[in-house]
């Protein structure tokens, strides 16, 4: 009898364990479609919400940055870092049945590396070489050291595409992975339809019956279908909470890359000048700004990386430019304008970014600074301000990198896109080459804190305020907290449960 | 008849022609270049100028307009620079959305508005007729899009009646594709019915007054005969040319509220591609609508043959 009865108990057990490991459809609401289901075509940061569940990388990371393993089990820095030595999953399979062992991890590598229009060269071109091992042993060479080249793997640039479908000429619409998710629908700007893989390795990320993700550029409407019941989870802009959080909805407070900013342009206006860069560092409130604009959903910060995660300094103030009035005025009659300028700043359309850059023009003209404000859409500002350094300033955001040397490189370097002036200091070289020599955290962290000292004290930019992207989810979301990254829309762990 | 369509061929073409050389020519002056979104985040400056070849952006304006219109002659417009799809399979895939949002918006308009212009024209001067004119000057100010959010708050929100976003296809569902499609397409329809409802009124009371209705009633015809074979016909003129020039109201109009309603049809489509310059879908969908709006017009010329034969051609 007690045979039987523990035959029956661990029958329900396991049906129960069927059960909650194959959840709900989760509907998540996005503001923009993928350029391409192809890592190697996939031209922005906002295709990762299409390409994660289907694509699997090698490694995984969290919401701070950090490496976990995903298709890499193992790995280890050998030859004073730089080689990385990876051991794989051998459970880990492609959705069309093929292993995902190290010929595929290196066929993977040198198409990123190689292809005339891939997208993710200069992300991995810290490479020399990829060697297969055995079947499930990689390494990797690096040219001066292999720091950051985790942080990369666990991007864009590590996923794993079948190799069998390399020549696919619709690969960019059908992808085949090895993720927990299989795209069974993709309709240009209406949604993606995911069903779950058969045989996936990991049941911990496959916690969902499905995933629907819509296209709904406009912020209201997005809110709207999640009010009704048309979506369970979605991101919103600060003065979004309170109407979501009055509907009942749960709204989570959760850390991102996005750093609000201005840049100047030092080669323009009075920019050449650190004072006057100094200057306007003082006299924006940026407390104020960001409480009355951003209601608390944005952190005060001169640095570009959040507190708490990889690159984040934290020997320099997070606002090395208290607000101070007479400290501005000060420094701007030694620069030899003691009654203020006058300067253009492109800003990024929608219009939350102009109302920024509003209450940018406000504060700075307490200090007799006169900022006009010219909105344009984002090819013209990377064109007009990044590439060609044709404006004085630029109001926006930097969507940050998964390796914080990448970021530090795009806005401190001389070759950086985001660096207009074209402006570098010795010292923010010698110790941005040692965060891509050194691969371990500790080493790297410590020649982070020398960068940001000196790109801070140089005064590059007007720091705003690191965002916390506010995300709202109807009650039949479950473990979707603040540890989900909402620079990557990773939904590992999350459950469906409707009642 | 003949001799029309040729001359509306012809016209159609040099309208195409010209459109799509504008089209170019402003893309060109418009500063923002696609390679540098292309390219990707971390692209080097040798990254763009291989995608900026890669995807012939390096070639003089002209060159690349006689590339471009040679192909179109043989049916091919290009590929989206961002999707690599071809213009055809993009603009397919929307343009379903938006003329189903259409033709709804149309059809519901041209109810309202011929049956309330007739019902406020047959009770002239009376309540019922003052209080429709205040509907249609109240239909003609307030934004289409307005109206959506408003009933998305009402049917969606609070009562949950009908979807606030999203769009089913008809082959798919039909129930659900009307669902769908029916509080945006009462929004779209707005506009239209206000402006068929004052354009009918007027007319249906000049008609009343007119010798051979006089005579009609006269000779003892049913009023409703009198109203529905007499009168209707001689307001057709008026109906068709107020829904000629609706159209490209409506169709400017479907932009927002395909925004409002999440909708995937050609007006979300083609803001992202201003102001992503992707150049060869802005282009297809402006010739799309060109050609949309010249039949439309057509369309409404032969039927004034119908309605009065006088007109015919």
């Amino acid at each position: 009898m007690n045979s039987i009865r523990l035959a029956v108990f661990a029958l329900l057990a396991c049906v129960a364990a069927g059960a909650s490991a194959q959840g709900g459809v989760l509907r998540f609401g996005y503001s923009t479609g993928t350029t391409s289901f192809d890592p190697a075509r996939s031209s922005t940061g906002g295709d990762r919400v299409y390409l994660f569940p289907v694509y699997d990388r090698l490694i995984r990371l969290t919401n701070t940055g950090e490496p976990r393993p995903m298709l890499a089990t193992k790995w280890e820095f050998r030859n004073n870092g730089k080689t990385l030595h990876l051991t794989l999953q051998r459970r880990a399979r492609f959705h069309d049945g093929a292993s995902v062992d190290a010929a595929a991890v290196k066929a993977n590598l040198d198409r990123l590396m190689t292809m005339p229009e891939s997208t993710q060269k200069a992300v991995l071109g810290a490479i020399s070489s990829v060697r297969v091992i055995d079947d499930a042993t990689v390494e990797i060479d690096c040219k001066i050291g292999c720091g950051g080249l985790l942080q990369a793997l666990g991007d864009t640039a590590g996923m794993m595409v079948s190799p069998k479908a390399f020549g696919n000429p619709d690969l960019g619409r059908a992808p085949v992975g090895a993720g927990p998710y299989v795209l069974t629908e993709y309709r240009t700007g209406s949604r993606a339809v995911y069903a779950p893989a058969k045989g996936y390795y990991d049941r911990s990320n496959q916690t969902l019956g499905g995933l629907e993700v819509y296209v709904f550029p406009d912020d209201a409407t997005r809110l709207n279908a999640l009010r009704s019941g048309q979506l369970d989870m979605t991101f919103l802009r600060p003065y979004q909470v309170e109407e979501a959080k009055a509907a009942g909805l749960n709204v989570g407070r959760n850390k991102s890359a996005i750093w609000y900013y201005m840049g100047l342009n030092m080669n323009r206006s009075k920019f050449g000048d650190l004072r006057v860069r100094q200057a306007l560092n003082h006299a924006v409130d940026k407390k104020k700004v960001t409480e009355s604009l951003l209601r608390g959903y944005c952190t005060p910060s001169d640095q570009p990386f959040p507190q708490g995660v990889l690159g984040f300094a934290r020997q320099t103030p997070q606002i090395a430019y208290p607000y101070d009035l007479q400290k501005a005025k000060r420094l701007l009659a030694e620069a030899g304008v003691p009654d203020g300028f006058e300067f253009d700043a492109m800003v990024v359309i929608p219009p939350f970014f102009v109302q920024i850059a509003e209450a940018l023009q406000a504060e700075l003209a307490k200090v007799g600074v006169k900022m006009n404000v010219q909105p344009a859409p984002i090819p013209q500002v990377n064109s007009t301000y990044f590439a060609k350094g044709g404006a004085d300033a630029y109001v926006g955001l930097n969507l940050g990198q998964s390796d914080p040397s990448a970021t530090v490189a795009n806005l401190y370097l001389k070759t950086g896109f985001f660096n207009p002036s074209r402006f570098t200091t010795p010292e923010i070289e010698a110790a941005y080459r040692r965060t891509v020599e050194q691969p371990e955290d500790a080493a790297r962290q410590a020649a982070f804190e020398e960068v940001m000292k000196n790109a801070v004290a140089n005064a590059y930019h007007v720091g705003l305020c690191n965002v916390l992207t506010p995300v709202a989810y109807s009650k039949a979301v479950r473990n979707a907290g603040e540890n989900t990254p909402t620079w990557q829309w990773d939904f590992y762990g999350i459950e469906i449960v409707r009642q | 008849m003949a001799k029309l369509l040729a001359q509306r061929l012809a016209r159609t073409l040099a309208i195409l022609l010209g459109v799509s050389i504008l089209v170019f020519s402003l893309d060109s002056l418009i500063p923002g270049d696609p390679a540098l979104v292309l390219a990707g985040e971390n692209a080097s400056v040798e990254d763009i100028e291989r995608t900026r070849e890669l995807l012939g952006l390096n070639r003089p304006v002209a060159e690349r307009y006689v590339a471009w219109a040679a192909n179109a002659l043989r049916g091919d417009f290009g590929r989206s620079l961002y999707s690599t799809r071809s213009v055809g399979e993009e603009i397919g895939a929307r343009l379903p959305v938006t003329l189903s949002l259409l033709v709804l918006a149309l059809l519901i308009g041209l109810a309202f508005g011929i049956g309330a212009g007739i019902v406020a024209a047959l009770n002239r001067g009376k309540p019922l007729d003052r209080a429709l004119v205040l509907l249609a000057s109240v239909g003609v100010a307030l934004p289409n899009f307005w109206i959506g959010m408003l009933f998305v708050v009402a049917f969606a929100i609070h009562w949950r009646l009908l979807p606030a976003t999203g769009y089913t296809p008809f082959t798919e569902n039909p129930v659900d594709w009307l669902r769908h499609l029916v509080l945006p397409a009462v929004a779209l329809s707005t506009g239209p019915a206000a402006e068929l409802t004052r354009q009918v009124r007027g007319s249906v009371i000049d008609i009343l007054q007119r010798d051979f209705v006089r005579t009609a009633i006269a000779k003892g015809l049913p009023r409703r005969m009198v109203i529905g074979k007499h009168v209707l016909k001689n307001t057709g003129v008026t109906v068709a040319t107020v829904t000629g020039i609706q159209m490209s109201v409506l169709l400017g109009a479907s932009v927002v509220v395909e925004q409002v309603f999440g909708l995937p049809g050609i007006g979300g489509l083609i803001v992202e591609s201003v102001f992503a310059r992707d150049l060869p879908i802005v282009q297809g969908i402006v010739l799309v609508t060109t050609v949309l709006i010249l039949a439309s017009s057509l369309l409404v010329d032969l039927s004034y043959g119908y309605f009065n034969p006088k007109m015919k051609l």
